[in-house]
């Protein structure tokens, strides 16, 4: 365990990591260079952000912040808002009213350049979305090669190292439709890594696979999240939250409801709606 | 009937005084693919201009679309052909209708331009049809890589859009062809004009247009296992 994040002054102690996990890739190196300084400055501020779809509110006066380095799990009944918020993080969602700033440019400025913002802020959605008339190569190595400019060579490489990384050097010809759900959501995570994000968004990144597939998806994002990659995941996997998380947040209705660090969450969320949700999720 | 079959009429000498029967519809033949081919690449890159603007977030954008596609496919094709060849010469300019008038091959322009911009709505409709039948997180995908809306469009959109829509594509092709055939109103002496002449002059009807329809049939075909290739030499590894 060379690759601990240091978690920020601001950003709870860490306390419940077990160091007893299937940690194949850590003997492999770090997803991402280790971070050496995470300071507590937010990555992201989300400020008082509401979103309306006409006369409906889907999200009401979010305010929270994600420090670096730190995990935040998103968690919520469905319809609550989790995944619109995240979606607001890096632009895809317009919202009316409020402010996000990630890595301090703010996202809702007619001066921000938000294909940059964008490049900047990985993402990885609940149906893995990989580009299915690319081979796996071209996946990860498109965006690095038109967006960030890099060399076919380069980003070849760049795309390749996490390709490997993600156990899955062995398909970097295939095609994605030739891949199962996990090993796609693998390759949708090295494919947002290539592009040397600050931050990683996950919108529900297990909620599409097949049972027997969510774990190999969370081990890589345990690992991401133990380099110390800033991370805002949506997800119902409580054991996820309880392993790496440092807060989580809960949504109920567009709201937030509960901005707690994670004992405090598991151990007593102190809103009637979190223990409810708390008590449906965790009792199967 | 009283009707005397003459097959051998494809190689007697043409009126015209060039050529036999065959060499008039052959002709004929080659303005119909030449017309078809230039009016596709028009109708292809209009459409598939049009057809992205109808899916484009701004909203003038795709009000333009759909103007477009509503305005040329709800008119008559062959209304289509007078108003560009007799009418639209008259709102012009004297001088400039006087000039589209006397240009030589002014059937042969105007037919290309009016099949070019009558398929184009046709292949906008079928290209909105393919970007709105991808899962909306392609576009997301897209989006959150960086990409700006045009490279969303060049990189991940179209590619996947073509390939749904080939086979419509490949219909719209062969009616664009066929199509060819009324600007024969408008004096462009393609395949069915040719073979009108040939059934005037010679009065060998049925052999005129059974050789005409045979060429139809004929090129049609050769278009159709283009097309199957090209949709073979497509398909994606792994997908269903």
């Amino acid at each position: 365990m060379t690759s601990t994040p240091i978690p920020g002054p601001d950003a709870p102690t860490p306390a419940g990591r077990e160091a007893t996990l299937p940690d194949d890739g850590l003997q492999q190196g770090p997803l991402i260079p280790p971070r050496t300084a995470t300071t507590g400055e937010p990555m992201i501020a989300i400020n008082a952000v509401s979103k309306w779809y006409g006369s409906f509110q889907v999200l009401t006066d979010c305010t929270t912040t994600v420090s670096k380095g730190e995990v935040v799990v998103v968690c919520g009944p469905s319809g609550s808002g989790k995944s619109t918020l995240i979606k607001c993080v890096n632009a895809l969602e317009p919202f009316q009213e409020g402010q996000i700033t990630v890595d301090g440019t703010k996202v809702k400025d007619r001066a921000t350049n938000l294909p940059k913002l964008r490049s900047r802020v990985g993402m990885v959605f609940q149906h893995f979305e990989l580009f299915p008339h690319l081979s796996i190569t071209d996946n990860l190595t498109l965006a690095q090669r038109k967006v960030l400019g890099r060399s076919p060579a380069d980003a070849e490489k760049r795309g390749l190292d996490l390709l490997a990384r993600v156990g899955l050097s062995d398909h970097a010809k295939k095609y994605p439709g030739q891949l199962s759900g996990g090993q796609q959501q693998r390759v949708a995570i090295a494919r947002a890594l290539a592009m040397d994000p600050v931050v990683m968004l996950f919108d529900e990144p297990t909620s599409a696979l097949d049972p027997e597939m969510v774990g190999e998806v969370l081990d890589v994002m345990v690992e991401l999240a133990r380099d110390g990659m800033t991370m805002m995941v949506v997800t119902h996997e409580m054991g996820f939250a309880r392993k790496v998380a440092d807060r989580v947040i809960f949504m109920d209705r567009g709201e937030i409801v509960e901005d707690a660090t994670k004992s405090d969450f598991f151990g007593q969320p102190r809103s009637p709606r979190a223990q409810h949700f708390l008590s449906k999720i965790l009792s199967h | 009937m009283n009707y005397t079959w003459n097959w051998g009429i494809f190689f007697e000498p043409s009126p015209e005084g060039t050529g036999t029967y065959a060499d008039m519809l052959l002709s004929g033949l080659l303005w119909t693919i030449l017309t078809a081919l230039a009016s596709w690449a028009i109708a292809f890159c209009l459409g598939s201009i049009v057809g992205v603007m109808r899916t484009l977030p701004s909203k003038a954008a795709r009000g333009f679309g759909t103007a477009y596609v509503e305005l040329f496919r709800n008119v008559p094709l062959l209304v289509q052909m007078f108003l560009w060849y007799f009418v639209l010469p008259e709102l012009l300019l004297p001088a400039a209708g006087a000039w589209i008038k006397q240009l030589p091959n002014a059937p042969f322009y105007t037919a290309v331009i009016c099949l070019g911009f009558f398929t184009a709505a046709r292949v906008a409709e079928q290209v909105r049809a393919g970007i709105e039948a991808l899962p909306r997180g392609q576009r997301l995908a897209g989006t959150a890589m960086g990409f700006t809306v045009a490279q969303t469009y060049r990189y991940v959109l179209l590619p996947n859009a073509y390939r749904i829509i080939l086979p419509p594509m490949t219909s719209e092709f062969l009616n664009n062809l066929k199509n060819t055939s009324v600007a024969l109103t408008i004096g462009l002496l393609e395949l069915t004009a040719r073979a009108r002449s040939m059934q005037e002059f010679s009065f060998q009807v049925f052999e005129a247009f059974t050789a005409a329809t045979l060429l139809y049939v004929l090129i049609n075909v050769v278009v159709i296992v283009a097309a199957t290739f090209l949709e073979r030499s497509l398909t994606i590894p792994g997908q269903r």
